[in-house]
């Protein structure tokens, strides 16, 4: 399954399939537009590692200067697993 | 099974088919698939931008019983111990959060042993996890 981040009509970004290493500069440039707080949906995302956590993180402390923030919906269990080892679950909204 | 890959992140695409074929051989189901690509994608990324080297980095993967090992061998490198990293201090609020050392943290938390060994210009990397009874 490969990788694939678009944007829908009202903003929300979609992630979908294997989020690794490879793919972080395609998901950087559609963060890096981000500049209010903003729905990343995790539904059709079934792999991420840290290299996809890093991106995420520098999002959220880039838009927590402006008062904003991502707010991320519909994990699956394995990658909310992540998120809590990560301890990610504290730092970010999931919903 | 081994094999081994030239020494750049971009030959992950071939790792995790390799891994592919072990896992369907061995059965696992989802999470351990996950622990696996993570872990090789971890250990893997991290050789290739803090062990300097020019060789290729040759993965090995096996059970033993219910114990998946997972062994890279880098040669002709420098020492490099990820375990030496400082801990993630995963309570931080988040503008104390900093990415550096997430991967390794993530490896070690899931895994139940990960050991970096140096030996005459050798870097063998080995995590283990004890899978269910299958």
């Amino acid at each position: 399954m490969m990788f694939d981040i678009s944007v829908s009509g009202d903003g929300t970004i979609m992630l979908r399939g294997r989020l690794d290493s490879n793919q972080v500069d395609m998901t950087r440039e559609i963060l890096e537009k981000v500049e209010s707080t903003t729905t990343v949906d995790f539904a059709q995302l079934r792999y991420i590692s840290s290299a996809g956590l890093g991106l995420l993180l520098a999002t959220q402390k880039r838009l927590n200067d402006k008062g904003h923030r991502l707010e991320i919906t519909s994990m699956t269990p394995h990658i909310r697993d992540i998120f809590t080892i990560a301890g990610f679950d504290f730092i970010f909204d999931i919903k | 099974m081994r094999s081994s890959f030239r020494r750049d992140v971009e030959s992950l695409d071939d790792i995790f088919t390799f891994a592919a074929k072990f896992k369907i051989d061995s059965g696992l189901d989802d999470s351990e698939s996950y622990f696996l690509d993570l872990t090789l994608e971890e250990l893997f990324t991290n050789l290739v931008r803090h062990a300097p080297g020019s060789n290729e980095i040759e993965i090995e993967i096996e059970m033993d019983d219910n114990l998946m090992i997972i062994r890279l061998t880098d040669r002709d490198t420098e020492p490099f111990d990820g375990n030496s990293l400082g801990e993630v201090d995963t309570k931080a609020p988040l503008m104390e959060r900093e990415p550096g050392g997430l991967g390794i943290h993530l490896v070690k938390k899931m895994a139940d042993s990960l050991d970096y060994d140096y030996d005459d210009g050798t870097l063998v990397v080995t995590a283990t996890k004890r899978l269910e009874d299958r």
